[in-house]
């Protein structure tokens, strides 16, 4: 008899208790999905980026855990499942840029398109990367601007890594009058090409005319030197090819118009 | 005067003060070191000079080519630049680079093995073969083997730094690099491999300035002291 009652009173609560029963195995599921997913992730992405896709993760399971667990419970969970629709929406739309830069943020933790330390040109922006976090990417511009732009622009962006190359090629565009003697100023050109220590033997330089115009014939110079060289090289190469020149008596064309005076 | 320089180490007040001077009478390199270190002013790696943390390889580019038959083998011995190192040493046997320049007389030229996204950097040299050892060189015995099934012809020889030794005699500046052997494997790649052994008793080994767990080519290397020219020779 008593056995009865006590049987008929689990029987009317059952349902309490198998609601527990999937809370508590859904909260152990979250717990163990996102801690698996941390061990793994972690070896290949930053901290920044695994910790708040594991708590999403946890917290996805734990709500789809709470919505059945109710359900059990006999509570009608329709209501809640459209509040909880609303409330997903509205905070969509007003988290979207921040939802938007955490996807960039991820793709760009993916993609791996630099890295700390490095020289890149982001759009408009130019600089050495500082810190690339979930929602933005600093880099400290060569005037020492710290900038910080959200992943959203950066992923949308063209990206130009000025250091991951080895070697980058220099070109410069001489303007000469027509009158040069062009040989003499090739050879010129190459001998502060092959001087200079850091331009680069292989790839080899190239010099070459590339136009003449009314105005001027442009004599064009390529040359190889080290990625990491290369401002250096730079303004060190035009400021000797300018001195070479004007010492051997070359001058730059300056800009010209013929006009011709037609008289009656 | 070394190679145009003009060095000078002057001990006051507990300390060594090391200078280098260009033929200006400028300052070019300088470091004060603790009196208990010992300088040696040795050859070494030829990593320094305008170059200094770029080099990573030493680019020998042969006057001639070398033509050998399938599975021929050719020893050729060649020259290789070094530089003229200072090197402090503590009593308990560590080192530091204090210092290190190319010879002046050999022209000092960069080159890119490889493409401009991956290759590396190295010193490059014109190598005449049967030229004599001359200053700033050290000697380097290679014994190409070509395991291609065609005739191949070799132009280029490329040193990690990271894989060969520089040994020297002694109070001269006679200096010689690991044998090596280069084993063609395919049109296009070779393997070089470095005797771990010193060339002569005679010699010692002058300190590791560029390390080979450092080196950029580290993911080629299938063995110790082994490395691959994987764009071509």
């Amino acid at each position: 008899m008593v056995l009865e009652e006590l049987l008929n009173y689990i029987g009317r609560y059952m349902h309490f208790l198998e609601a527990g029963v999937i809370l508590l195995v859904s909260l152990l599921l979250a717990i163990l999905a996102s801690r698996y997913f941390r061990s793994k992730a972690l070896t290949r992405f930053s901290v920044e980026i695994v910790n708040p896709i594991s708590r999403f993760i946890f917290v996805a399971i734990l709500f789809i855990g709470i919505v059945l667990a109710l359900g059990q419970a006999g509570l009608d969970i329709s209501s809640i499942l459209v509040a909880g629709g609303l409330l997903a929406i509205a905070v969509g739309f007003a988290a979207q840029t921040t939802i938007s830069s955490l996807l960039s943020g991820t793709l760009l933790y993916i993609d791996r398109p630099f890295k700390v330390g490095e020289a890149v040109s982001i759009g408009a922006n130019m600089g050495v990367v500082e810190d690339v976090s979930i929602f933005s990417t600093r880099i400290r511009a060569f005037d020492g601007r710290l900038i910080r732009i959200p992943n959203e622009d950066v992923f949308r962006s063209t990206i130009i890594n000025l250091s991951a190359t080895r070697a980058r090629r220099i070109e410069y565009q001489i303007p000469l009058p027509h009158d040069v003697d062009l040989n003499k100023a090739i050879d010129v050109v190459r001998r502060v090409v092959d001087n200079h220590p850091l331009v680069l033997v292989e790839p080899q330089p190239a010099i070459f005319v590339s136009q003449a115009s009314v105005e001027a014939i442009t004599l064009n110079v390529w040359v190889w030197v080290p990625g990491q060289r290369f401002f250096q090289v730079w303004t060190e190469l035009l400021a000797t090819l300018r001195g070479e020149l004007m010492k051997e008596g070359i001058q730059l064309a300056l800009p010209q118009r013929v006009i011709r005076v037609k008289t009656d | 005067m070394v190679s145009g320089y003009r060095l000078r180490i002057a001990r006051s007040s507990g300390e060594l003060a090391y200078s280098r001077f260009n033929d200006r009478g400028e300052v070019v390199a300088s470091a004060r070191l603790s009196e208990s270190l010992n300088l040696s002013f040795i050859p070494v790696e030829p990593a320094g000079g305008p170059g200094l943390g770029l080099i990573e390889c030493i680019y020998l580019k042969l006057s001639e080519p070398i033509v050998i038959d399938s599975n021929g083998r050719l020893d050729v011995k060649i020259t290789a630049p070094v530089d003229y190192g200072v090197v402090a040493h503590s009593k308990g046997g560590s080192y530091s680079l204090v210092d290190s320049f190319p010879e002046s007389s050999i022209p000092y030229k960069l080159a890119l093995y490889g493409p401009p996204t991956q290759g590396v950097i190295c010193r490059f040299h014109k190598v005449d073969l049967g030229k004599p050892q001359g200053p700033g060189l050290a000697s380097l015995n290679v014994r190409v083997v070509n395991e291609t099934e065609g005739v191949a012809r070799v132009n280029t020889i490329i040193i990690p730094l990271g894989g060969v030794k520089v040994f020297y005699k002694p109070g001269t500046w006679v200096a010689v690099m690991s044998n090596a052997s280069m084993v063609l494997e395919s049109s296009n790649v070779a393997s070089i491999h470095f005797d771990p052994e010193p060339v002569s008793a005679d010699f010692d080994e002058s300190p590791d300035i560029v390390k080979g767990d450092t080196h950029p080519m580290e993911y080629v290397v299938r063995g110790k002291g082994e490395f691959k020219m994987i764009w071509g020779y």
